[in-house]
């Protein structure tokens, strides 16, 4: 098993929060829900740059403890212009975290969110950090979640079309000898001549985080590209992983365990009712203030196809409505992972054995977790939990729902 | 005459055709294909109406190739040389539609005998801030901006029904980047020759109301009518002084230019 300690950086500063729960009021009130939300409208006035400041190195602390606890590495993401995760550029972030953290065998950018850029750009960014690195970049690469088309107004519809042909471009621009020309239906490049070239060869480990769609993930299957899910009840996990190794299979191989990975928030405290009572506040603030916004916002119209569309708004309670989410009812589900070491250590284990994932990305810190809340429970996974489930392999899984029903 | 289908570019597209009289061909707005109303029927007392529904909205499929605005314009002039061959026809467009009319009388006004915009959209003031749509796309708050007076409104459109959905994507893929604009647009509008009426709902709570003058300064022969009691929706919301307006106009336009036979 590999474990990547997984950042978002939020800015959630109580004042934020007031913020945002005075706004929720008064919004409603006037009769305006549709504008609720932490993301892209809620005004960057909020953000005090000194607590920012202060923010940002408590985080770095936390993932350089991670790094020197036994996890394998560590994972930041893109986000934009919100306060539920503050890391705008994962690059600049993972320039940042390199010199900081040699003993992380790997660092994971969970992704660059490929239409929102010039790719020639993000082709550069990556290159230059995989050679300052020393060959420990992975490469992820995400479309960008429907807020992000509300920062950067790409258009939905085009998203995904951009992002393919962002993903061909990348890769040959690292492996393609240059100078030479790229004209083709979205970007246009006369000379594309990467300097530096990337360490790994041929290129840094490409990976694809989704929310499950079926398209992308054939799209990683394809190309042998490890496939990580992003926050996920555990059936639903079990299904989308059983899709991607039928899809490898289609394609002609057996997937391999290093080529599948989830990520899920986890907490590590003393006893199971004293770490539940310790993470709600934070669990709410994560899952019901920051997290949280209109299905317009997350599903801008032409993000995904109609179908899908169709699915999405007919769901109730999904994760992305203001419902108030019981921290319980997600631990139930087996989207966090909150307790003793040994409940960590059985949940996280349960999990990897009806999924057959090798890549575990612990969330480490939530929304308003404080600095010494997050090291501690960081502490404990790497002394604790790691150690048990390094070595794990999933159980053969002659009887799926029997393994499936061991989780519930 | 009536509802029907023609295949075209691919697709089945519905076509409303009623009345009798000079062809009319108008583009329907964000919101999807409006039903028949009185405005529509007070109009196909005296002309030739046609209202298509446009490839990508409501049920109808996407033309691949329409990308943009460009794109739809000439999709329309192809439709119109199919609909009435070399006639020379009224361009009626509402809104997102209204958009469309005016970029195809950018290239096209030697095919057009008169241009009717109502409410147009594609032209932004920098200093206006303007309401977003797609975040708002069947929601109360958008509904009580568009309409003037809510009893008016229809009831909001249904989330989860296929043709609510299709048309949002579709309006988007239109009209995301830049947004509800063309950026160019107005100083292209010179180009357009087509008489011109821009009709204005009086208490239009969408648009900035010197947008709709662009439209009538630049263009050369246009002038602005107004409905009262009447937000994004004029010709729905005040049918009956709508259609007095816009016939009025068009009678002048159509007398003055009578071909000669």
């Amino acid at each position: 098993m590999e474990f990547l300690a997984f950042h978002l950086m939020p800015y959630a500063e109580p004042e934020v929060l007031e913020e945002i729960s005075r706004q929720d009021a008064l919004l409603k009130a006037q009769g305006r829900p549709e504008e609720l939300s932490a993301w892209v409208t809620f005004s960057n006035s909020n953000y005090d740059p000194r607590k920012g400041a202060e923010l940002y190195q408590r985080y770095i602390e936390q993932l350089v403890c991670a790094s020197e606890v036994g996890f394998d590495g560590i994972g930041v993401n893109e986000h934009h212009q919100n306060s539920y995760g503050t890391i705008c550029s994962p690059n600049v972030m993972a320039a940042t975290l390199i010199p900081r953290l040699p003993k992380a065998r790997k660092i994971a950018i969970l992704g660059n969110a490929l239409p929102l850029h010039d790719p020639l750009r993000i082709a550069e960014d990556v290159a230059m950090l995989d050679v300052l690195s020393g060959g420990r970049i992975i490469s992820g690469f995400v479309r960008g979640i429907g807020h992000e088309h509300l920062s950067y107004d790409l258009n939905p519809n085009e998203s995904r079309p951009r992002a393919e042909e962002a993903q061909d471009f990348i890769l040959s621009a690292w492996t393609r000898p240059g100078p030479f020309a790229w004209h083709g239906k979205y970007y246009h490049h006369e000379y594309v001549n990467v300097w530096p070239r990337p360490l790994q060869q041929p290129h840094p480990p490409v990976w694809i985080p989704s929310a499950g769609s079926s398209e992308t993930i054939d799209y990683a299957a394809e190309r042998h590209f490890p496939y990580l899910q992003t926050y996920t009840p555990t059936p639903r996990l079990v299904e989308m992983f059983k899709q991607y190794r039928a899809a490898c299979r289609g394609f002609g191989y057996e997937a391999e365990r290093s080529q599948m990975g989830w990520a899920i928030p986890v907490y590590v405290g003393d006893s199971d009712e004293k770490a539940r009572e310790e993470l709600r506040p934070h669990f709410h603030n994560y899952f019901n203030r920051l997290l949280t916004g209109p299905v317009r916002r997350f599903f801008p119209p032409g993000y995904t196809t109609d179908k899908s569309h169709q699915q999405v708004v007919g769901t109730k309670g999904t994760l992305f409505s203001h419902n108030e989410h019981k921290l319980e009812d997600l631990e139930a589900l087996g989207m966090i992972a909150v307790g003793t070491p040994d409940t960590v250590i059985e949940r996280l284990r349960a999990i990897i054995d009806v999924t057959g994932c090798g890549i575990c990305g612990p969330l480490v810190q939530m929304a308003s977790m404080p600095h010494e809340m997050a090291m501690k429970s960081i502490q404990r996974f790497g002394q604790e939990v790691i150690p048990a489930l390094k070595d794990h392999v999933p159980a053969v899984l002659k009887d799926e729902d029997a393994a499936l029903a061991a989780v519930r | 005459m009536g509802d029907r289908t023609v295949a075209f570019e691919g697709v089945e597209l519905p076509l409303r055709d009623n009345g009798n009289g000079p062809p009319v061909l108008f583009l329907h707005g964000w919101a999807g294909r409006d039903e028949v109303g009185p405005f529509e029927k007070l109009l196909t007392e005296r002309y030739r109406v046609v209202v298509p529904e446009h490839p990508g909205f409501g049920t109808t499929e996407r033309v691949p190739w329409i990308e943009n605005m460009h794109d739809l314009a000439l999709f329309y002039r192809e439709l119109s040389r199919e609909l009435f061959g070399d006639e020379p026809f009224v361009l009626m467009g509402h809104s997102l539609g209204g958009w469309a009319a005016a970029e195809f009388a950018v290239h096209f006004s030697d095919l057009l005998r008169a241009l009717v915009l109502i409410t147009p959209m594609g032209v932004r003031r920098s200093d206006a801030p303007m309401v977003d749509i797609f975040l708002l796309q069947g929601t109360q708050q958008l509904s009580d901006l568009a309409w003037h007076d809510p009893a008016k409104a229809p009831p909001l459109d249904d989330p989860t029904a296929l043709e609510v959905i299709r048309t949002n994507a579709m309006s988007a893929q239109l009209a995301w980047n830049p947004r509800l604009h063309d950026p160019r647009l107005e100083e292209r509008l010179r180009w357009i020759t087509a008489p011109t009426i821009v009709v204005w709902g009086d208490g239009d709570k969408l648009l900035d109301k010197r947008t709709g003058r662009v439209f009538t300064d630049v263009i050369s022969d246009a002038h602005m009518v107004r409905v009262e009691d009447a937000s994004h929706f004029p010709h729905l919301e005040n049918p009956d002084q709508c259609a007095d307006l816009v016939l009025g106009a068009l009678a002048s336009v159509m007398t003055a230019d009578q071909p000669a036979s």
